[in-house]
């Protein structure tokens, strides 16, 4: 699962040490979940969502394809 | 840094720094562990048979369950990743100590001492504790 928590970081010109301080979590987490080592939990992943007030599936690109049932249900 | 304020929306984890104090628990409980094992071993050497032979045999059972505690609280204190990491330490530990015990096997068969369990326990907790101690170390 790729994802642009690199770039949003960036943009508030904060460091690693920054953003796991804002999350609550280790800064290894955020390096691991940055070069897309570690997929993050929902929880972590919506508190990511919050901080930079996106939506999920903008901060997160899903590259697994759809089941089947959710596809056809898209085209309906 | 820039201050933010707070959003209730944003769920809350437990304060995951890696501190020192985790890191001196599992190498105190670690040397509790060595100590009382020795004790153990040279025991029915100097002491007679009775209740205090007894405890001192039984003693490695309580500091290993220190050790167990130690390991488990800072599972409970570490974020995600770092629960992730430590369990992989677990699963690496178990694939080195399976080999390694298949390996000292095959050395039996071809006339090697055999091994007592004393010394594989020994080793894999040691092999636990250094993967531990890596993580811990990478997470500070």
């Amino acid at each position: 699962m790729k994802n642009i928590l690199r770039e949003l970081r960036s943009q508030r010109g904060w460091t690693q040490a920054d953003l796991a301080t804002h999350l609550m979590v280790s800064r290894q987490t955020v390096n691991a979940v940055e070069t897309g080592r570690y997929e993050p939990s929902l929880s972590l992943a919506f508190a990511i969502a919050a901080l930079f007030a996106l939506p999920i599936e903008q901060i997160f690109q899903n590259h697994r394809p759809m089941p089947r049932f959710a596809a056809d249900a898209k085209t309906r | 840094m820039e201050d933010l304020p707070h959003d209730p929306l944003v769920p809350t984890y437990q304060p995951t720094r890696i501190y020192p104090l985790p890191v001196r628990a599992i190498l105190f409980s670690l040397w509790a562990y060595l100590c009382t094992l020795i004790m153990a071993a040279v025991a029915p050497r100097y002491l007679a048979a009775g209740g205090v032979r007894e405890f001192v045999l039984l003693l490695p059972l309580l500091t290993l369950l220190l050790v167990v505690c130690v390991t488990y609280w800072v599972y409970r204190a570490s974020d995600e990743y770092i629960r992730h990491r430590i369990l992989r330490c677990a699963a690496v530990t178990g694939v080195i100590l399976a080999f390694s015990t298949l390996g000292y096997f095959c050395l039996e068969r071809l006339g090697y001492p055999p091994l007592s369990m004393i010394v594989v326990n020994l080793y894999g907790w040691s092999v636990f504790t250094v993967l531990m101690l890596w993580v811990l170390y990478r997470a500070r």
